[in-house]
C-alpha cells in the first residue's frame, strides 16, 4: 500500500517520505518539478534607454532570472494562447516596467524597482540587485513576463533542488523539492502530479485511438 | 606533505608591490633616458663642418627629453595621455632637444636647443604623465591604475620590447671546441659599449699558436703581433702580461716563434734583458739617431744582438697590410690604428692611451686560455646565468637611437657643408631633419625590425586577460635559432633557480628559448664604475700598472666589469669587505662580487665585480654565524609597512645575488635547516622561484611537472576581465567574461598579482565520472541549466576601423552610403547598406551579421589616366566600405569618431558578440587539464547528490591516471572546504594549506574527507553504484570557441590564378583534399570519387588542343573558327577536359621555351 | 561583473544575499556563520557568494568620473 508522509513543509521547501511508490513515478515527479511545471519569468524586453555599463543582453538575462510570483490560474502558456503575437496578450503575459536613474551618486537598482501591471505577478524578492548605475545613467525598459517550462530555459524552473533519495528502507524514498519562490513548494508538487496525470491520460487516449 | 607556514612572503610581496610587476622594463628605459642617451650624444661629441671657407664645429651639449605630446596638422601641440594615442592611432612619444654650440676656431659662438626628433615614451616610465598620477586621476583620464606599463604605443598599437637574453659583455669566456678531431681552445670576448659591440676571439690552434680574430680583419693575426702593435715591444713584458708561470710560458713559445718567423714584424731583442734593440741606419749619425729615439737606452748587452727597428710600428704595418692592402703606407698605419682604437675592445676606451689597458686585457685573455689548455681551470659554461644578461627596452632603444642619431649627424654634416657660406645657429637648426630619428624609432618599435637582420624585437602586447599581460611583460627571449637543437641552451640550469620560472615556457620550437622571469628575480641596474674603483682602493688593491712581475701571478686578479683594474694579496678579505660595505649601503646593492678560485693551485684566482645592468639577481636572507638575520620581528615590521624590502637590503639582512656571486654562497633551503657556520644565506620564500603564470597554479608541487608547463601556457588563453576601461579600448580582438569569480583555492600570488581584481575564470562544481560517453577523450559534459544561468558567458569584441585618406590631386575618401545610381564600382547591393545612417556610419546597438556594411566609404577611382586614354565612361568612385567579417555576428557596441595624426577623419567601430558556451567550446582547469564541451545536459538529467547539488561540469576519470595532476584533486577538496568555512584556501606551491586539514574540514560539515559523495542518476533516480568525487574547481574558458572555427562549404570562391577553391575560413575556402586522402582513394580504387574531388569539383576546364601539333589552340570568336597558332585555321582541333592548373603549367612551360605537346587519341 | 542572480548549479537566488553578507562581514562576522544564518547551505550556492568579484565597481568609476570632472590633472 502506497503511503505518503509529509516530513517537512513550507512555502519554499517540502520533504516527503514515499512508501511503496515505484521509483519510476517518484522520479518522474522529481523531474517534472524542474522541467515541466510552468512558472512566470521575463521573456521579452523592450529597452527604451540603457546607459548603464551592463549591455542590453546582460540586463535581459538578469531580468529573466528574477523569480516572479506565479499565478497559474490567471495566465496560460503562450503556445496555448490564441493571440499568437510576439509580446503576447493580457491572457498570456504580464508587463513589468523598470524606470530608474541615478542622479548624484552610484545607485543600485533592485528587483523591487520593477513595477508590475498585475500585483499577483511580481518579483518574489525585492532586493535582488539588477544593475549599478553611475550618476546620470538611466534605464528605461518594458519587460514582458510569460509562463514557460523549465525544459526550455532554466529561468522557468520553479524548483531549484528536487531530489529523490534512498532511505535505509529499500522501498522508501525521500522526495525533496525546493522552490525558488515563484510557486509554493507544495504547489509545484501538485502541479507535477497533475502534469504526470495528464500525460499518462493523453497517452492512454493515444493508444486507444491508434488501436 | 608538511606545509611550512612561511611568513617571509611579506618581503616578496613588498618587493613586487613597491617596484611593480614591470619594474625591469621601466628601470631599463629610465636608465636610458637618464644617462644612456646622453652617453650616445657625448660619444659623437659634435660635427666638424669642413668647408671651403673657415671650417667650424657644432658641438653637442646636454640633451633634454620633453613631455609626451601630439602634433596636429596645423603644427599645434598638445600634451597627450596613453588613452588618446590608442584611440587616435598616434604614437606616445616626446620630443628630444639637444643643445648645440657653434664653435669657430675653438671659440664658442652661440648655444641653442634644437629639436632633433621624437622618442617613443614607455607607458608608466618616468617621462610618462601617468607615472605621476594618483589612482583617482588615472581613472579620470580613462587609464587603468593596475596597468603595469612597460610597453610603447606606436600608431595606436601597444608594442612591448621583450627582454632579450644575451651573453655578458666584456667577459672572457674560454671554451674547448672540437674541429675535425682536434681540440681547439677558444677565448671569446664580447666587448660592448652603448649601442656597439665588437667580438674578439682568440684561438689556440692545434699547432700551439695563439691567433686572434679582429672584427674588421679578414685574416687571423698572431697574438704577439697584436700586443706589439698595442705598443708593448719587449717580449719579456709581453710574456709577463700573460703570466709568470713557466708552464704557461712554455706554451707561449710557439706563438712567439710565429711572430719571430714572420719577417715583417721581426725585430731583434736583447737575449739577456728582452729589450728591443735599435741600431743606427747606415747613413745615420749618432746625433740623428738620438734625436729620433730620445728615450732609447742601450742595455749594454748589445754585442749579441742584431739590428732592425721599431717593432710596434712594424706590427702596425703588418695589420695595415692585411686590412688595407695596397694602400699608401700612411693610410695603412692609420687604418690599423683605428682598428686598434675603435674596433678592438671598445669597452676599454677609444683613445691611444687605452692601448696599454687593451694589451693587459688581451694578456689576461691569453692567460685564461692557456690555463684552460693546461686543464687548470674548466671551460666556462655558456648557459650559466652569470654569463648572461637580459636586455630590456633601455639597451635596445639605445642601439636604435645610436644608429638613428648617427644618420642624423651624417645628414646634418652634408647639409651644413652644402650651405657652407652661411653659418650660425639658425642654419644649424635648418639642417636638422627630426624625421630621421622619429621615423627610425617609431618604425622599429612598430614593426620590431631593429636593423641588421634583427626582427621580432617588439611584439603586440597580449591583453587576452590580465595574467597574459603580466606574463608577457616578464618574458625573455633567447637570440638562439629555434630551428637548431641547442639542447643545452634549452635545458633548465641550476642557476635559473629563483631567477627563471622552471615551468613557464612554450612547447615546441621555442621550448626553453622563451622564458619568464621568476617572481623573486630582480633585474639589475648599472652603478658607477668610478665609485667602485674608489671603494676598492679604499679596501686596498694594487693597480694593474704598478704590480710587480712576481706578484702578478701570485696575487688575485680583480676585474671590474671585465676590466682588469688591479690585484690583491688577500682575496678573501677583499671580498668580505666588499660585501660588508654593500650591506652597509656604501656600495650599490646591485653590484656583485664573485671570487673565482680553482682547486688547481697554478690557476690564477680572480675576482669579478659586476656593475652592469641586466643581470638577474635574486634576494636571499643573509645568514651570519649560523643565524638568519631576518627574524619574526623584521618580517612583521615589513608586513605592517614599517619597513620596505629596500630597508631590509640597506640593513644588510637581505642580499641581492647574481648567479656569479651565488657561486660563493651556501644557501639553506628554508628556515627549518640546521644552520652551520658555512651557510651564508637562506631562501626567502620557496614558491617565489616560479613565474607569474606558474605561481597561480594551486598545489603545483603535486602535479606532474609538464602539466604545470601546459597550464602556464593555457592560462594566457583564458577569458576574464582584462581591464576596467574596456569601453574606451580599441583593441582589435578582446574578450570579456560576464561573471568572473575569484579563486576559492588561491595562491599567495593571486592577490599579489591582482588576479583577485582581474579574475580569469569561475569556480565550478566538478564531478569526476562518465556521462553517457559524452566526456571521453577529454571532452566535458556541462550543465545546460548552469549555462543558461550565466556560467562561462562571455563577450567577444572586434574592432573595425576606417579613415578617409587624401589622395594626390585633391581627391579624398568620403564616408557616405554608396549609391546604386552612381555606378559605384564594387557596389554590394542595397541590403548590405541598410543599417547605415546618412553619414555612412552604422547606428550604435544595431544587430549585424557577416557581410553587413558598418562603415560606408567611397574612394576616388584609381588610375584616372587610364580612363582618359581609352575614352571610357567614368571615372567612377569605388566602394571601399568596411563590412562585418563573414561568419561573424554581433551588436555594434561603440562608435568612435576622431582624427588621426594627418588630420583625417578616423572611425573605429566595435562589434560585440555574446558567446554562450556551446558544444565545442574549450575549457580548462588550472592543472593543464583542457577539454571541449561534448554535451550540454539539462539539470533534471544531471546526477545529483543527497543534498541536491548538481555538477556544472562532469569530467572523465581517465583524465587523471596518466597525467597525475593530483593538484586538481586537492584543489577540488579545497574548493569545497573553502565554501564551507567561508574563506579561500591557500594553495601556494610548497607552502599551501595541508590537504588533510581540508579533508577534516569537510568531515566537520558532514561530508567525506575524501571529497566523494553518494550520487543519483538524474534520469532514473537510481543511486549510482560508486561514490563520485565531486568538488569545486576553478575553470577557465579558453578563447578557442567553435563559433570562430566552424566552417563548411558547398560552393564558393575560387582563386583567380588557378581557379581552384580558396583556402581558409575567412575566404569561405574549401577543405583540402590532400595527398594522403588521395592515397586512400587510390588504394581503394575509387577512381570516380578521386576524379570528382580533384577535377570536377575543383578546377575542371575545357581546352582546345590541336591534334597535329599538340599545343593549345583557341576559338576565334570573330571568325567563328577554331584556330591553331602553328597549324593555322585548318588544323584539326579537339576539346579536352583537363585541370586548369595543368593548363597553367603548360603555358608556364611555354613561357620557358618548352613546347609541351598533348598527344591525343580517340576515346575507346 | 555584478553578482549573478542565481546560483549557477542549482538555481537558488543568491544575489539578494550578497549585500547582507558584505555588510556583516565588514562588521567582523565570519562569512561561514553569516551564510549558515542566511540558509545558504549548499556549497554550490556558497561559492557564488564567496567568490563573487564585483568588477562592475571598477568599471563604474570611469563613468562616475565622466560625471564628476572636478579633479583635472595638473600638467605643470
Amino acid at each position: 500500500m502506497a503511503t505518503i508522509k509529509i516530513l517537512e513543509s513550507s512555502d519554499s521547501h517540502v520533504k516527503l517520505l514515499l512508501k511503496g511508490i515505484d521509483r519510476v513515478y517518484a522520479n518522474a515527479l522529481r523531474r517534472f518539478a524542474i522541467s515541466e511545471v510552468p512558472c512566470m519569468a521575463v521573456d521579452e524586453i523592450v529597452i527604451h534607454e540603457n546607459s548603464s555599463v551592463l549591455y542590453d543582453e546582460i540586463l535581459a538575462h538578469r531580468l529573466g532570472l528574477i523569480p516572479l510570483t506565479t499565478d497559474l490560474e490567471g495566465y496560460i502558456l503562450p503556445e496555448d494562447c490564441s493571440c499568437k503575437t510576439s509580446l503576447g496578450c493580457t491572457k498570456c503575459r504580464v508587463l513589468l516596467v523598470l524606470d530608474a536613474v541615478a542622479t548624484d551618486e552610484v545607485k543600485t537598482i533592485y528587483s523591487g524597482d520593477l513595477v508590475s501591471e498585475d500585483t499577483r505577478v511580481k518579483p518574489h524578492l525585492d532586493n535582488i540587485p539588477i544593475v549599478k548605475l553611475a550618476p546620470t545613467q538611466k534605464i528605461k525598459l518594458e519587460a514582458y513576463a510569460k509562463l514557460g517550462k523549465g525544459r526550455n530555459h532554466a529561468k522557468w524552473q520553479p524548483a531549484t533542488v528536487s531530489t529523490l533519495t534512498d532511505t535505509d528502507n529499500a522501498s522508501e524514498f525521500h522526495l525533496t523539492i525546493e522552490s525558488n519562490g515563484s510557486l509554493p513548494a507544495k504547489e509545484i508538487l501538485l502541479q507535477a502530479t497533475n502534469i504526470l496525470n495528464t500525460k499518462l491520460k493523453n497517452m492512454t487516449e493515444t493508444i486507444k485511438e491508434s488501436a | 606533505m608538511s606545509s611550512v607556514p612561511n611568513e617571509n612572503w611579506a618581503i616578496i610581496e613588498n618587493m613586487i608591490k613597491k617596484e611593480g610587476i614591470a619594474s625591469h622594463h621601466l628601470n631599463s628605459y629610465n636608465e636610458f633616458l637618464d644617462h644612456g642617451i646622453q652617453d650616445i650624444i657625448d660619444e659623437v661629441g659634435g660635427i666638424d663642418v669642413e668647408t671651403t671657407g673657415t671650417p667650424y664645429r657644432v658641438s653637442f651639449g646636454k640633451i633634454f627629453i620633453g613631455e609626451p605630446r601630439s602634433v596636429e596638422l596645423d603644427g599645434s601641440t598638445s600634451r597627450i595621455l596613453p588613452l588618446e594615442t590608442r584611440l587616435r592611432d598616434l604614437a606616445y612619444s616626446a620630443p628630444i632637444h639637444l643643445e648645440m654650440t657653434v664653435e669657430e676656431n675653438g671659440i664658442a659662438r652661440e648655444t641653442q636647443k634644437h629639436h632633433i626628433g621624437d622618442i617613443p615614451i614607455m607607458i608608466r616610465s618616468a617621462k610618462c604623465e601617468t607615472s605621476k598620477m594618483a589612482e583617482k586621476q588615472m581613472i579620470e583620464k580613462g587609464e587603468d591604475p593596475l596597468d603595469p606599463g612597460g610597453y610603447f604605443i606606436v600608431n595606436g598599437s601597444e608594442r612591448i620590447i621583450v627582454g632579450l637574453e644575451d651573453l655578458s659583455p666584456n667577459k672572457i669566456i674560454v671554451e674547448k671546441d672540437k674541429v675535425g678531431g682536434n681540440i681547439v681552445h677558444r677565448s671569446k670576448i664580447y666587448s660592448s659599449i652603448v649601442g656597439y659591440r665588437a667580438k674578439l676571439e682568440l684561438t689556440l690552434k692545434a699547432d700551439g699558436a695563439i691567433m686572434v680574430k679582429l672584427p674588421s680583419s679578414p685574416v687571423d693575426l698572431p697574438i704577439v703581433t697584436l700586443i706589439r702593435a698595442l705598443g708593448i715591444e719587449n717580449d719579456r713584458e709581453i710574456a709577463s702580461l700573460i703570466s709568470n708561470q713557466n708552464q704557461v710560458h712554455n706554451l707561449l713559445e710557439i706563438t712567439f716563434e710565429k711572430a719571430v718567423l714572420d719577417r715583417d714584424t721581426h725585430c731583434n731583442v736583447c737575449k739577456v734583458c728582452g729589450l728591443r734593440i735599435l741600431e743606427k741606419a747606415k747613413d745615420q749619425t749618432q746625433e740623428e739617431f738620438d734625436k729620433e729615439n730620445p728615450d732609447y737606452e742601450n742595455c749594454g748587452h748589445d754585442e749579441v744582438c742584431g739590428k732592425l727597428g721599431d717593432c710596434s710600428h712594424k706590427a702596425l704595418m703588418y695589420i695595415g697590410n692585411r686590412v688595407a692592402h695596397g694602400m699608401l703606407d700612411e693610410f695603412r698605419i692609420r687604418k690599423a690604428e683605428s682598428i686598434l682604437d675603435w674596433g678592438l675592445l671598445p669597452h676599454l676606451g677609444k683613445e691611444r692611451e687605452n692601448r696599454y689597458d687593451k694589451a693587459i686585457f688581451i694578456g689576461e685573455a691569453v692567460c685564461k686560455l692557456l690555463e684552460l689548455r693546461m686543464n687548470w681551470i674548466n671551460q666556462d659554461d655558456k648557459d650559466h646565468y652569470g654569463n648572461k644578461i637580459v636586455k630590456f627596452a633601455g639597451p635596445m632603444i639605445a642601439d636604435l637611437f645610436r644608429t638613428a642619431f648617427r644618420n642624423l649627424i651624417r645628414d646634418m654634416k652634408y647639409q651644413l657643408e652644402r650651405t657652407s657660406h652661411r653659418k650660425g645657429s639658425n642654419i644649424v637648426g635648418a639642417s636638422i631633419r627630426p624625421g630621421i630619428i622619429t621615423d627610425k624609432l617609431a618604425n622599429a618599435v612598430a614593426t620590431g625590425n631593429w636593423g641588421r637582420g634583427k626582427v621580432g624585437v617588439t611584439q603586440l602586447l597580449d591583453r587576452t586577460n590580465y595574467l597574459s599581460l603580466l606574463s608577457h611583460l616578464r618574458r625573455i627571449q633567447s637570440p638562439l635559432s629555434r630551428t637548431q637543437p641547442n639542447f643545452e641552451a634549452r635545458d633548465l640550469h641550476s642557476t635559473h633557480y629563483g631567477r627563471i620560472c622552471p615551468s613557464e615556457t612554450p612547447e615546441g620550437a621555442n621550448c626553453g628559448l622563451v622564458k619568464n622571469i621568476a617572481l623573486s628575480s630582480v633585474i639589475s641596474v648599472s652603478s658607477s664604475f668610478e665609485d667602485i674603483i674608489d671603494k676598492l682602493t679604499q679596501i686596498g688593491i694594487v693597480p694593474s700598472r704598478d704590480i710587480s712581475m712576481e706578484d702578478r701571478s701570485r696575487f688575485c686578479k680583480i676585474f671590474v666589469d671585465g676590466r682588469l683594474i688591479g690585484y690583491t694579496k688577500d682575496e678573501n678579505k677583499l671580498v668580505t669587505s666588499f660585501r660588508n660595505m654593500r650591506r652597509q649601503g656604501q656600495i650599490h646593492s646591485h653590484a656583485s662580487i664573485n671570487l673565482q678560485k680553482y682547486p688547481n693551485k697554478n690557476a690564477s684566482t680572480r675576482i669579478h665585480v659586476s656593475l652592469s645592468s641586466g643581470r638577474v639577481l635574486r634576494p636571499l636572507i643573509v645568514v651570519s654565524n649560523g643565524q638568519p638575520l631576518v627574524n619574526h620581528d623584521v618580517v612583521s615590521r615589513t608586513q605592517n609597512g614599517e619597513l620596505s624590502w629596500q630597508d631590509l637590503i640597506h640593513m644588510g639582512v637581505v642580499d641581492l645575488l647574481d648567479a656569479n656571486e651565488e657561486e660563493n654562497a651556501l644557501v639553506a633551503i628554508d628556515g627549518t635547516t640546521e644552520f652551520s657556520n658555512e651557510h651564508t644565506h637562506v631562501e626567502l620564500f620557496s614558491s617565489s622561484i616560479l613565474g607569474a603564470a606558474a605561481s597561480l597554479i594551486p598545489y603545483a608541487e603535486h602535479n606532474q611537472s609538464p602539466r604545470n608547463t601546459y597550464q602556464s601556457a593555457m592560462s594566457k588563453q583564458s577569458l576574464g576581465f582584462p581591464t576596467p576601461n574596456y569601453n574606451y579600448n580599441t583593441t582589435v580582438r578582446e574578450h570579456l567574461l560576464v561573471y568572473p569569480q575569484n579563486q576559492l583555492v588561491k595562491t599567495r600570488a593571486t592577490s599579489l598579482l591582482n588576479i583577485d581584481k582581474r579574475p580569469t575564470g569561475q569556480n565550478c562544481v566538478v564531478a569526476v565520472m562518465s556521462y553517457e560517453g559524452y566526456n571521453i577523450e577529454d571532452a566535458i559534459v556541462m550543465n545546460k541549466s548552469s549555462v543558461q544561468r550565466g556560467l562561462a558567458r562571455s563577450f567577444f569584441y572586434r574592432l573595425y576601423d576606417a579613415e578617409a585618406k587624401q589622395y594626390l590631386g585633391g581627391m579624398k575618401d568620403n564616408f557616405e552610403i554608396p549609391k546604386s545610381d552612381e555606378n559605384t564600382r564594387g557596389y554590394r547591393g542595397e541590403k548590405y547598406y541598410r543599417l547605415l545612417e546618412s553619414d555612412g556610419i552604422i547606428m550604435h546597438e544595431s544587430v549585424v551579421s557577416g557581410g553587413d556594411v558598418i562603415i560606408g566609404r567611397t574612394s576616388p577611382p584609381r588610375f584616372m589616366e587610364e580612363y582618359k586614354a581609352f575614352d571610357m565612361t567614368g571615372p567612377y568612385r569605388r566602394d571601399t566600405s568596411i563590412a562585418v567579417r563573414p561568419s561573424e555576428f554581433g551588436v555594434v557596441d561603440s562608435v568612435f569618431m576622431t582624427q588621426n595624426e594627418d588630420g583625417e577623419k578616423l572611425y573605429k567601430i566595435r562589434v560585440r558578440d555574446m558567446r554562450i558556451p556551446e558544444i565545442g567550446d574549450k575549457f580548462a582547469s588550472r592543472h593543464g587539464q583542457k577539454g571541449i564541451v561534448g554535451l550540454l545536459v539539462n539539470q533534471e538529467d544531471m546526477p545529483y547528490t543527497e543534498s541536491g547539488i548538481v555538477p556544472d561540469i562532469i569530467i572523465n576519470p581517465h583524465a587523471f591516471p596518466s597525467r597525475m595532476t593530483v593538484g586538481q584533486f586537492i584543489e577540488s577538496i579545497g574548493g569545497k572546504a573553502a565554501s564551507f568555512r567561508g574563506t579561500p584556501v591557500d594553495g601556494s606551491t610548497f607552502a599551501g594549506e595541508n590537504a588533510d586539514d581540508l579533508g577534516n574540514k569537510l568531515k566537520e560539515y558532514g561530508f567525506e574527507s575524501s571529497g566523494s559523495e553518494i550520487m543519483y542518476d538524474g534520469k532514473t533516480g537510481k543511486k549510482l553504484k560508486v561514490e563520485i568525487f565531486i568538488g569545486i574547481v576553478y575553470y577557465q574558458k579558453l578563447h578557442h570557441m567553435v563559433a570562430d572555427k566552424m566552417h563548411a562549404r558547398a560552393r564558393g570562391q575560387v582563386q583567380m590564378l588557378t581557379k581552384q577553391p580558396t583556402e581558409g575560413r575567412a575566404r569561405g575556402g574549401g577543405l583540402r583534399f590532400g595527398e594522403m586522402e588521395r592515397d586512400c582513394l587510390i588504394a581503394y580504387g575509387a577512381s570516380m570519387v578521386l576524379k570528382d574531388r580533384l577535377l570536377d569539383e575543383s578546377d575542371k576546364t575545357n581546352v582546345n588542343v590541336c591534334d597535329h601539333c599538340g599545343l593549345l589552340a583557341y576559338y576565334d570568336g570573330q571568325q567563328r573558327k577554331y584556330t591553331c597558332k602553328i597549324d593555322g585555321e585548318d588544323a584539326q582541333i579537339s576539346s579536352v577536359t583537363i585541370a586548369y592548373a595543368f593548363k597553367l603549367l603548360l603555358q608556364e612551360m611555354m613561357s620557358l621555351n618548352i613546347a609541351p605537346r598533348l598527344l591525343l587519341e580517340d576515346k575507346v | 561583473m555584478i553578482i549573478p542572480v542565481r546560483c549557477f548549479s542549482c538555481g537558488t537566488v543568491v544575489a539578494d544575499k550578497l549585500e547582507t553578507l558584505e555588510s556583516r562581514t565588514s562588521n567582523g562576522e565570519s562569512p561561514a556563520d553569516i551564510l549558515n544564518d542566511l540558509g545558504v547551505t549548499r556549497y554550490c550556492c556558497r561559492r557564488m557568494l564567496l567568490s563573487n568579484s564585483n568588477v562592475i565597481d571598477q568599471i563604474i568609476q570611469y563613468h562616475e568620473s565622466l560625471h564628476d570632472k572636478r579633479v583635472e590633472f595638473d600638467f605643470s
